[in-house]
């Protein structure tokens, strides 16, 4: 217990900066990440036979695939080919590649769980294909993606610890320096695990009071369900 | 030149290609075992039990796996624990782990049997264990396979984390190869259509499993 005291007294600045990098990673990672996600799903169910290709392709390597390996691939094999990245760089984008192709999947399945006659409708009221995606599937898909894109953002957070392995100090990073100079490995690992479990929990706290904003009508969460929150529609008593 | 400097490598990817399999492998049994028991008691074991074990699920799904490896692996080392390997290190660490996330998947696939089974079973005078045997669990593991073999197929990925710790994966071989030849690229690519082998035959079992859940 001394040992715990004595970590946490000296190196709180040092977890609280693995923190805000987790965070910062994250946070950037995760925008890469939706941003391939939506394109992805919208690839995949395009006409252009090439680019539903392209998707497919893209979603079964990065599924199939290790994270770990991703992340070497992109920040020692890239160079070897000529993209340099500063591990800054390589870390937000390799997040952002491998949370991608997870996010593709899901945001496919949401607008797949949209009824067709939401379509054919926007289609007989003369809405343009833009329209029709902007104001009539993408708020109904968002609705049904939100939870498992949470649990997809809270995978990404746990995932972050991997960029420790390319020189990154987020939590897991700043605990191997910390136990590398004290010796106390299982305090510090334990104290970064605390982190983890700090960070997650809040993410998904704000994120279920969040829902319960965003949308209309609100969104119930129930946390702590097989993958991820699930949704339970407001049902009327009665 | 550097897919025949590769091809001369052969020995060690498979030497990385045994090593995965093998710890994938025995975690995969012991991760399942574990995480069947846990789920099961987590689903009608006594309140307290229910207690602690959600504490355990919540704490090892919250927390990345390289953090619990970590723990395991030098803090064995820091309370005295001699010669705990890294394989050993990586099994237990693995069987927590996606123990957590089985039992849960068990859990739930327990709770979506209607209950008008459970309570026909008891009627007929099936006791706690026969009912579990006979009537639940056969029902509950049609409805779980997906789930449980997309777990699976995060433990093969999961293993790849064993290099760090210095065991002998296929990541650890690839890495040893790139020291000596360079190509970084190339030979991870090559590592890469390793585990895409191992993995994209359980992902093909995971839909069929999903679409036949579907249709019946």
């Amino acid at each position: 217990m001394n040992d715990f005291y004595y970590v946490l007294s000296r190196y709180l600045p040092m977890f609280l900066e693995g923190m805000k990098t987790t965070a910062t990673v994250s946070v950037f990672g995760f925008l890469l990440a939706f941003g391939i996600g939506l394109a992805g799903a919208a690839a995949r169910q395009s006409n252009s036979r090439i680019a539903a290709a392209i998707a497919g392709v893209y979603v079964e390597v990065i599924r199939n695939t290790p994270m770990l390996l991703q992340i070497f691939i992109i920040y020692f094999g890239l160079p070897s080919i000529g993209l340099k990245f500063s591990n800054y760089q390589a870390a937000i984008i390799a997040l952002g590649i491998s949370g991608g192709g997870y996010l593709i999947e899901i945001f496919r399945s949401g607008f797949a769980a949209i009824p067709r006659g939401q379509r054919e409708a926007a289609n007989t009221l003369g809405l343009s294909p833009a329209d029709t995606y902007f104001s009539v599937l993408l708020p109904q898909a968002m609705r049904i993606v939100y939870p498992p894109t949470v649990g997809q953002f809270l995978q990404m957070v746990l995932g972050s610890s991997l960029l420790s392995v390319i020189g990154l100090t987020e939590i897991t990073g700043q605990a191997q320096l910390i136990s590398e100079e004290t010796f106390m490995s299982m305090p510090t690992f334990i104290i970064a695990l605390l982190a983890y479990l700090i960070l997650t929990n809040v993410i998904s706290l704000c994120a279920t009071v969040a829902g319960r904003f965003l949308f209309k009508p609100p969104l119930h969460i129930v946390q702590g369900r097989m993958n991820g929150p699930r949704i339970f529609p407001r049902r009327a008593k009665g | 030149m550097v897919w025949a400097q590769i091809w001369e490598s052969r020995v060690q990817i498979l030497v990385g290609l045994e090593g995965t399999v093998v710890i994938s492998a025995i975690a995969l049994v012991t991760s399942t075992l574990f995480g069947g028991l846990v789920g099961i008691f987590n689903a009608r074991g006594p309140r307290a039990l229910k207690w602690f074990l959600r504490i355990y699920i919540e704490i090892f799904r919250g927390s990345p796996l390289l953090a619990q490896l970590l723990i395991v692996y030098f803090g064995s080392a820091y309370l005295g624990f001699d010669g705990v390997t890294a394989f050993m290190a990586v099994v237990v660490t693995l069987t927590l782990y996606e123990g957590a996330y089985i039992s849960e998947i068990v859990r739930s696939g327990l709770e979506a049997v209607p209950r008008g089974q459970e309570e026909a079973a008891r009627t007929v005078g099936l006791g706690t264990f026969q009912r579990l045997r006979y009537v639940l669990l056969p029902q509950a593991i049609r409805i779980i396979m997906p789930a449980l073999v997309g777990q699976w197929i995060s433990l093969v990925k999961d293993s790849a984390l064993s290099s760090i710790v210095g065991y002998s994966d296929l990541i650890q071989q690839g890495q040893a190869i790139y020291a000596r030849i360079g190509h970084p690229f190339a030979v991870l690519a090559v590592i890469g259509v390793a585990y895409f082998l191992i993995c994209s035959p359980l992902t093909m079992l995971a839909r069929r499993l999903d679409r036949r859940r579907v249709r019946t």
